[in-house]
């Protein structure tokens, strides 16, 4: 209830004032309402003490509203005499009806801009465009449709048949390239949000959408998050067009489909799934889309947001990969994926993702098999040392110190020697620091994070060790783990082995190294109760897959890799043939290389 | 995958199966082998070890047989329909008490085996504890989660430690030990391959996994598990020899855990680790935690088939008050002379007696029943595999 | 799905409760007396026995950690407790009674023990050192003559540690003349076998160091004699142990080096009576000779001889040993593996030992003939 409203009355004796503008013939509630507001506005405006901000944004809103609801009613009125079933969210073919709705809807907003004109010269059919300034392409607005309406010539037979009259347009007139048809306004106003024009004209009730999306986007950088020393240098950037672009580039087959979902009440955030028809599970890309369109949110911001309603867990571990690389989705769409992106977000998701699918990189495809097998190795031997190092360390210097060889022993026992805190203390303290530097290192701008670095390192390397609070072997060991555990070429899985590290440093300082044996079955066995999309995450260890084992830890020559994953359950299970066919010899070639041979004999 | 049965279990794959068979024997007699058959036999213990080998072929035979009656449910279900039902929960009463004795016999073992090497100051049952609480998370995931974590996790460690057990043939120090006994003692022969049979003690619990292999591949599931069973013997015999030809038969007889104190000898120079074999040691944690695991799921699946349970909450109950009650009744046993005795006296006859006495009493009974099977078989599956 | 989060708030805290009930076994190595050897010796009262635990000072500790290689300026790198007791396990409360941190014998590498030792005082220390669970029966086990603290106090300028100097010697193949090294589950092997005799090497300590060259023997527990250097070196070949073993031969005024080669032991039971054969096959250097009398035959002969030698040696070490009734060839523990049906007759292995026919078949083969000229 309106506070002021009960204080009406008493002034009363301004009340002529107001009768002067009601010459008007149609007097709405609302009308009467948004007066009175008026009235009591100038009378407040007397009345110190009053806010009357608050009241003004009233009246404006009630003013907003009235248009609005007059608008409608005039839409509503003219459509009804045309064709009896429409509903309010169609439209009615009344070009100033149209206008009225646009001006008190969307029309409020600067960036939007409304304009009717008239179609032909001779005879002038009203008509009326929208669109967003900034998002649609100037020029062709400018040159490619209203230029081109405005001097049209046979505006008789729009006039003759208005209903088709979209038809003609579309056909003979505008050039713009992709041109739609639509007659909700729901989805009209989505369309015109996203940069489209859209074109009514008198009498149709068929709305013209014409694509002038333009907009100002990151031009095509190369990855920062996910290096290559050899591979394609482009990432995708946050226009979800570019992003489908880049993937066509890379697959041309029509079977490449992109199915769009929109996702978020607010946002409506454009949603494209991505996937290969004739090799993808058709199961999964249904269960993507049901997953997707089910998801209730009001905004959809990051793509991140939909890897989370994506894995059916709260597992620490990222169970989809994200990558910004056009290469790695379109190499998993090959496999048989399906590839999720999201507009305004650079990061495609690809799904199901399994565990050893974050451990491969682009590299691992452009150089030898021997390099590439060479290099898993290598971040499989990080993660052990970046796991377990500072757990055994805990676990051989306190619990278990038989294990170990004499001389090493006794090194250890030195270092320790004026040490205050058992090791378990040691870690907590180097890896706090560690971690202390790293998130600071990631805010500070570029030339100040260098110089954190450095002051980091000569605190950590020597300060710390001065003063007697680690022992020197511990740097060693932290400094291991740090590196060891960054090896995962994707970052979002050195996360969860960040955290169970402690859980791992805590059941070694109990139970030594049955404690560590004990944690890591634990893990072993979450990893493999995991599954996504019903792909076990463990595969092909988890469920052994002999032949999948072939791109995991090492990996094979390509001329080995003839099937795709077992555990995608593709449509052709076939990625190529073993035995290439040998090209045929040209007779000529073959008969100079024969006497070639001759030759040397 | 198979859509015609009545209520789907989740299924595993052939290897799998074999996989979680084979981790459901070994772990509790690794540590005893061979002294038993040694003792008994002197060198020709091998011969016990090979008979071990064949009988336990012969059960395995028998129990597939006789899981292939009705191949979509576990003996605990279809045993009562067959038999009666007092006979059939006398069964199954039994079949759930031989697991948690023979859980329990398992994990003080360990635990006494790592209490006297790597943690002589820590209470047995926080070992126990932890192994368990381990093996009940291993089973959490249900039976695929079972079975993905042994073959990720078990089979590496096997192949590790029989790796390792090769290393260890570098201690040989008697190369004439190395050739095959002449002698045939049969009668401490026998004895000593009852008193070591209780390696293989334990694979029983096919009964109950062989439902939920996949339908398709079941005949694959028993060759494999044969298989396994041929690698276990081969392992086994080669482990005898080397140890045989590094101690001599009258040391191994005074070892209280030869097979461990074998590899605590192993020792290599210039590694992080010195005694390479005692970490191989620490690994086996894997195996006597998958033999519990295997063994708390098989509890877990006949106690739920008895009472008619069913859903994952129910398992999940099932499983954290059984895995309770091990770490519970492991505190009875007071040292590692009573877990052994409790093997020799109770275990190895009550495990034979389920293994010929399943067979021998479900076999005949469904022949003369031959139409209540066959109901049963396709109440389930409208193909069921051939018995024979 | 309620009670789904209780169970597991309740799983989480039960394990909690495992792992918070006390930090049992976790002890850092500073904290700890890491006893890298012991000693063991008759106490003046008898039945009783005294246990030295020896351990670096925490100054050579923290020396070797930085890296200085050389012995810390005169002082002792090591310290020692001692303890004295009926058993190991009072000898050991009473070391630990003298010190502050906990006597940890994990990392125990050298377990010397006195050759004045009587019986059943040595079997009471190693059935004790036998139960222990840390200690892993790898240490090696050395003879010191009289006393065992004596000969652990010696330090040699080669090695901080004594127990150190043991481990590089005993490690190394190619470090010692016979490749003497015994570990301790090697000698309870022995003890535990029948039809074979312990034998433990003696570690004399001189001004700079221990001189390794001698064996002792026991017959079980009893302590029989020690062989001297040569008398060990032929022991060594006998048992296929020889590696850097010489032989002067005067005749030929040459040496014949570096014998190396497997012995292999047979025994046969002919008529009820027991031959034994030691099958020797030994390859050798031969230095000394000058080109121009180098010739096949001379090798030949050489070796010849060489063989010869060695076998009387041998022949005549055997005899000795029969002698003393100490079998530490194993020739019984052979003759129960290879005719277990006849050993088993024999009620005592040792009044049967010396009534052994032996045989001793040893080749030299002469395979490198040096680089000189």
């Amino acid at each position: 209830m309106w506070p002021f409203s009960r204080h009406k009355p008493k002034f009363d004796a301004k009340r002529p004032e107001i009768a002067q503008h009601l010459d008007e013939p149609p007097k709405s509630p609302a009308m009467k309402l948004m007066e009175t507001l008026k009235t009591s506005e100038e009378t407040l405006e007397h009345v110190t003490g009053v806010d009357l901000g608050l009241l003004k944004d009233l009246i404006t809103e009630t003013q907003t509203f009235s248009k609005r609801l007059e608008a409608l009613g005039q839409d509503l009125t003219q459509g009804k005499s045309a064709i009896p079933e429409k509903t309010l969210d169609e439209f009615s073919g009344d070009v100033e009806a149209a206008y009225d709705r646009l001006k008190s809807t969307v029309g409020q907003s600067p960036d939007i801009i409304i304009r009717r004109f008239y179609i032909g010269q001779s005879q002038q059919v009203p008509a009326l465009l929208a669109f967003v300034d900034g998002l649609a392409s100037n020029e062709m607005i400018d040159q490619d449709t209203v230029t081109l309406m405005q001097s049209y010539k046979g505006t008789k037979s729009l006039q003759q048949n208005p209903s088709t009259a979209h038809q003609i347009i579309h056909d003979s007139v505008v050039s713009v390239g992709h041109a739609t048809v639509e007659t909700k306004w729901s989805k009209l106003i989505i369309d015109l949000m996203g940069g489209n024009t859209i074109v009514f004209i008198q009498g149709c009730a068929e709305v013209l959408v014409l694509d002038t999306v333009k907009y100002p986007a990151r031009a095509i950088s190369a990855p920062m998050t996910e290096r290559a020393v050899k591979g394609p240098q482009e990432a995708f950037n946050e226009v979800i067009l570019t992003q489908m672009n880049l993937i066509r580039r890379r697959i041309k087959s029509p079977n490449l489909h992109f199915d769009p979902v929109k996702v978020g009440q607010l946002s409506q955030t454009l949603v494209v799934v991505a996937h290969v028809e004739g090799v993808t599970n058709p199961e999964l890309v249904m269960a993507v889309k049901r997953r997707l369109t089910s998801i209730q949110i009001a905004n959809l911001e990051y793509s991140n947001t939909l890897s989370e309603s994506l894995s059916n867990s709260r597992s620490l571990f990222p169970q989809v990969r994200s990558t910004e690389r056009a290469d790695i989705v379109a190499r998993d769409l090959a496999m048989g994926k399906v590839a999720i992106m999201v507009d305004n977000t650079p990061y495609a998701l690809t799904l199901p993702a399994t565990f050893i699918d974050f451990y491969q990189t682009t590299d691992d495809y452009t150089a030898s098999f021997w390099e590439a097998s060479l290099e898993r190795l290598v971040r499989l031997l990080g993660l052990f040392v970046g796991l377990l190092l500072p757990s055994l360390y805990i676990a051989l210097s306190s619990v278990d110190p038989e294990l170990l060889p004499t001389k090493l022993v006794i090194t250890i026992a030195g270092s320790r020697v004026g040490i205050p805190f058992p090791p378990i203390f040691e870690v907590i303290i180097m890896w706090t620091i560690i971690e202390i530097l790293r998130e600071a290192a990631i805010r500070l701008p570029k030339e100040l994070s260098t110089t954190l670095g450095t002051v980091g390192a000569i605190v950590v390397g020597t300060a710390v060790v001065r003063a007697a609070l680690v022992s020197d072997i511990m740097i060693v060991i932290i400094t291991l783990t740090a590196l060891g555990l960054f090896t995962s070429p994707v970052y979002e899985m050195a996360v969860p082995w960040r955290i169970l590290f402690w859980f791992i440093i805590i059941a070694a300082y109990f139970l030594g190294i049955f404690g560590i044996i004990l944690a890591l079955i634990v893990i072993l066995a979450h990893l493999a109760s995991l599954e996504n999309f019903g792909v076990p995450y463990l595969s092909p260890f988890g469920p052994l897959r002999v032949r999948d084992l072939k791109d995991s830890w090492v990996r094979f020559p390509e001329r080995n890799m003839v099937y795709r994953q077992t555990s995608l359950r593709t449509v052709s299970p076939k990625q190529r043939t073993r035995n290439p066919k040998k090209p045929m010899v040209s007779p000529q070639l073959h008969q100079t290389q024969q006497e070639h041979f001759d030759d040397e004999v | 995958m198979n859509t015609d049965t009545v209520e789907r279990l989740p299924r595993i794959s052939a290897m799998q199966f074999a996989t979680m068979i084979t981790s459901g024997y070994i772990a509790l007699g690794i540590f005893y082998f061979p002294r038993q058959a040694i003792s008994n036999a002197g060198r020709a213990g091998l011969w016990s070890i090979v008979l071990d080998g064949l009988i336990t072929w012969v059960l395995m035979h028998l129990i597939f047989r006789v899981s292939r009656l009705v191949p979509n449910e576990t003996l605990t279900s279809f045993a009562p329909k067959i038999l009666s039902k007092p006979v059939g929960f006398v069964m199954a009463m039994y079949t759930i008490i031989y697991h948690f004795i023979l859980a329990i016999a398992a994990v003080t073992l360990f635990g006494f085996v790592l209490g006297d090497i790597f943690l002589p100051l820590t209470p047995t049952w926080v070992i126990v504890g932890s192994l368990v609480f381990t093996a009940v998370y291993m089973g959490w995931g249900g039976t695929a989660g079972l079975a993905r974590t042994l073959q990720s996790g078990y089979t590496p460690i096997v192949i590790l430690t029989s790796l390792t057990g090769l290393a260890t043939s570098l201690l040989v120090r008697h190369p004439v030990l190395l050739l095959p006994p002449s002698t045939f003692p049969v009668i401490p022969i026998l004895r000593g391959a009852w008193q070591e049979y209780i390696i293989f003690i334990g694979f029983q619990l096919a009964v109950t996994l062989y439902p939920f292999i996949r339908n398709e591949q079941r005949k694959q599931a028993e060759k494999y598990t044969y298989i396994a069973l041929g690698i276990v013997i081969a392992i086994l015999v080669i482990e005898y020899e080397v140890m045989i030809a590094t101690f001599g038969p009258a040391y191994i007889t005074q070892l209280r855990w030869p097979l461990v104190s074998l590899m605590r000898i192993l020792s290599v120079q210039g590694f992080f680790i010195d005694k390479f074999g005692l970490l191989v040691v620490a690994l086996w944690t894997i195996i006597v935690a998958g033999f519990t695991a295997v063994r708390l799921w098989c509890l877990t699946h006949d106690t739920m088939a008895m009472f008619r349970l069913k859903g994952a909450l129910a398992y999940h109950i099932v499983l954290a008050v059984s895995g309770f009650a091990l770490i519970l009744s492991s505190t009875v046993i007071p040292n590692a002379q009573f877990d052994e005795m409790l093997n020799e006296r109770y275990l190895i006859p009550a495990g034979t007696f389920y293994l010929v006495g399943i067979p021998l009493i479900l076999l005949p009974v469904a022949y003369f029943r031959r139409k209540t099977v066959k109901k049963l078989r396709t109440q389930t599956e409208t193909t069921p595999p051939p018995v024979g | 799905m309620r009670f789904r989060v209780w169970s597991k708030a309740i799983t989480v805290l039960l394990g909690l409760i495992f792992l918070l009930t006390g930090c049992w076994g976790n002890l850092p190595v500073n904290n700890r007396i890491l006893v890298l050897a012991m000693g063991i010796d008759p106490a003046k009262s008898p039945n009783q026995f005294t246990v030295t635990f020896q351990s670096p000072t925490p100054s050579a500790v923290t020396n070797s950690s930085q890296g200085s290689s050389s012995g810390s300026g005169g002082q002792s790198a090591v310290f020692a407790v001692k303890g004295t007791g009926q058993s190991l396990e009072a000898a050991f409360n009473q070391a630990q009674a003298k010190v502050s941190k906990d006597l940890y014998l994990g990392q125990l590498q050298l377990l010397v023990i006195s050759n004045q030792l009587k019986p059943t005082l040595l079997k009471r220390a190693v059935t004790s050192l036998q139960s222990i669970g840390t200690l892993d029966k790898t240490p090696y086990i050395v003879v010191a003559n009289e006393s065992a603290f004596k000969m652990l106090q010696q330090t040699s300028p080669q090695a901080k540690f004594p127990s150190l100097y043991f481990i590089s010697l005993f490690g190394c193949m190619s470090c010692q003349t016979d490749a003497l090294g015994m570990r301790f589950w090697q000698y309870l092997v022995r003890i535990d076998t029948r039809g074979v005799d312990p034998y433990i090497p003696v570690a004399l300590p001189f001004s700079q160091g221990y001189r390794v060259d001698r064996i002792a023997l026991y017959r079980g527990y009893h302590y029989v004699t020690m062989l001297d250097p040569t008398q060990t070196t032929t022991f060594g070949i006998l048992q296929g142990l020889a590696h850097k073993v010489s032989l002067y031969l005067p005749k030929f005024q040459a040496t014949v080096a570096f014998l190396t080669g497997p012995s292999r032991l047979t025994t046969q039971v002919v008529n009820g009576q027991v031959h034994a054969t030691f099958n020797v096959h030994l390859t050798a250097m031969l230095m000394g000779l000058d080109s121009h009398s180098e010739t096949t035959q001379k090798i030949s002969e050489i070796s010849q001889m060489a063989s010869d030698t060695l076998a009387k040696r041998c022949v005549a070490l055997v005899r000795q040993l029969q002698h003393q009734d100490v079998d530490p060839l194993g020739i019984g523990r052979m003759l129960s593996w290879q005719h277990p049906d006849t050993f088993s007759h024999y009620a005592h292995w040792h009044q049967e030992y010396p009534k052994v026919h032996v045989i001793v078949h040893c080749v030299v083969k002469i395979t490198d003939v040096g680089t000189t000229k």
